[in-house]
């Protein structure tokens, strides 16, 4: 057991340690964090948030979100709504915490996009450059059993995005709360948890298992642009569901059921949904790592 | 004397990963279709499919062409006398043919399927220059970054992003960012306007083209000897 957690730990370590020298998880996080910084920085204000400080009066919301807009910089001009749904979208959106909070995350929804489009090509080189720098040869006579390998190495792909992830995460936070003033913090790390980082391991998952038999870094990386689809369907199931604009929708349609707290409680639900429709894929990836453990196995039984 | 050196024709092919143009054959068929079932998808992107596809499949050819970490033999391809100027030549004419013969029957299949679509002179003019710029970005990326996985992102992303709706955004916020939208639709601007856009695109990726001639002669650099 002793001799199974230094194996696997060994392999994290320095895998994590290779990928930050390769500069993959460098590019990844840094193309992420400047994507972020370069959108919020290019669009500025949302127009229903519009003019930093200026009151929301109304707001009309229908089936295809929200429809007009009319603002004033008199902070005490009264809100003019037409039903308590929108009185409390409006409430929601004249808070300067959550004004910021919605802004960061808008903002946040699109830039997950490119990052899982990114992660593919970026990580399916993990395995394969093994066998390119013929490492593979030299692992196959050592006591290190192919389970060992595989987890080793998706384990340190994970260990090494939640680092860099954690990292943009924090300066972009840093960043909106320069320009917009305090933002929610506990909405802002469980929305990243649940919209960026968990599609972002299990992306990485496949693309670290998926290419595990191939012996090119440049076949690798085919595999990595041939798995984009899967990466544009996980993003689309994921902001689908939990995209911050119909959480607001959400959240006003439960003030008007008399339900307390019903932005909490849209924002969970939201959350929960989100991650009910990443669980298929974890199953998937799980399947898909038995599936190529057992091929790498079979391999190695008649080499 | 001078002496002359022979092509691989032959290695150049497989290097170019000869089967993308045939998927984006495919996708241009595919995309015809959805068009003309008037797919929401489809209908943004337009009569920009063929220059949008060949781009892309250019832009990650010409990233796969020549990442010196991906290179078998490095050193030993350096060491010969012909110099890399002929290796990098050969494997671009070959994307380049590759990409034509596509484009030339992405348009007459797209002017079969979709009733009204550009004649194949009209696709040719609309994808030479953001196929010149995107083949000049994956060449250059892919030798600077080393591996091609750097370049073919970058080509994914960028017309990814201008074929779905970036470059309206971004005309929307700066006013002269036509000058770099890639696909910029003739009907919507003035002959001027797309005259100086793709005048503007093929300097660029010339430019570009030429660097990556420029950075191959530099063979320290091309091993990272001073880095590794």
């Amino acid at each position: 057991m002793n001799k199974a957690i230094s194996q696997v730990s060994g392999i994290i370590r320095y895998e994590m340690l290779m990928q930050w020298r390769r500069r993959t998880l460098v590019v990844l996080c840094g193309f992420f964090l400047v994507g972020l910084i370069g959108l919020a920085a290019m669009i500025g204000d949302f127009s229903f948030v519009s003019n930093g400080q200026a009151r929301v009066l109304s707001m009309g919301v229908d089936e295809n979100g929200i429809t007009r807009t009319v603002t004033s910089d008199d902070p005490n001009a009264p809100l003019q709504a037409d039903n308590d749904a929108e009185r409390e979208l409006l409430l929601i959106m004249n808070d300067p915490r959550s004004r910021a909070t919605w802004q960061m995350l808008m903002i946040f929804s699109p830039g997950v996009l490119v990052l899982l489009v990114a992660i593919p090509p970026l990580l399916a080189e993990v395995i394969p450059l093994d066998h390119q720098y013929k490492v593979a040869s030299l692992l196959n006579t050592t006591p290190l059993s192919r389970a060992r390998y595989l987890i080793g190495k998706l384990l340190s792909v994970w260990l090494g995005l939640v680092i860099g992830l954690s990292i943009a995460a924090i300066v972009y936070g840093f960043y909106m709360m320069t320009v917009h003033g305090a933002i929610d913090v506990w909405t802002y790390v469980r929305y990243w948890v649940v919209m960026a980082l968990l599609p972002a391991l299990l992306l990485a998952g496949f693309a670290v298992v998926v290419p595990a038999l191939v012996r090119s870094r440049r076949a690798g990386v085919l595999i990595g642009i041939g798995m984009i689809p899967l990466a544009l369907y996980l993003a689309a199931m994921t902001l689908g569901s939990g995209y911050v604009l119909p959480i607001l929708f959400r959240a006003a349609a439960l003030a008007q059921q008399g339900i307390e707290s019903a932005f909490d409680t849209a924002f969970n639900d939201t959350l929960l949904n989100t991650i009910s429709t990443q669980i298929p894929f974890a199953l998937v990836l799980f399947g898909v790592g038995m599936g190529v453990w057992a091929i790498l196995r079979a391999k190695e039984a008649t080499s | 004397m001078r002496s002359r050196y022979r092509f691989a024709w032959r290695r150049a092919f497989r290097a170019a990963l000869p089967w993308l143009p045939v998927v984006g054959l495919i996708g241009m068929v595919l995309f015809g279709f959805l068009l003309t079932a008037r797919d929401s998808i489809a209908q943004t992107i337009g009569l920009s499919a063929v220059a949008g596809i060949a781009s892309l499949i250019g832009g990650i050819q010409a990233a796969f062409a020549f990442a010196p970490a991906d290179e078998p033999a490095l050193e030993i391809t350096l060491s010969k006398p012909r110099p890399l100027a002929y290796l990098l030549s050969e494997r671009l004419l070959v994307i380049v043919a590759l990409n034509m013969a596509m484009v030339c029957i992405g348009a007459i299949v797209l002017r079969g399927i979709v009733p009204g679509a550009p004649t194949m002179l009209d696709q040719f003019t609309r994808t030479a220059a953001p196929f010149t710029l995107m083949i000049g970005l994956g060449l250059v990326v892919g030798l600077i970054g080393r591996r091609a996985n750097f370049g073919a992102l970058l080509a994914i992303l960028l017309v990814g992003a201008m074929v779905f709706g970036g470059a309206q955004a971004l005309i929307a916020l700066f006013e002269w960012a036509w000058i770099a939208h890639l696909f910029l639709p003739p009907e919507q601007f003035t002959a001027q306007q797309v005259m100086i856009n793709r005048a503007f695109l093929l300097t660029a990726g010339a430019a570009l083209i030429a660097y990556a001639y420029a950075f191959v002669r530099d063979e320290e650099r091309l091993l990272a000897a001073r880095t590794t």
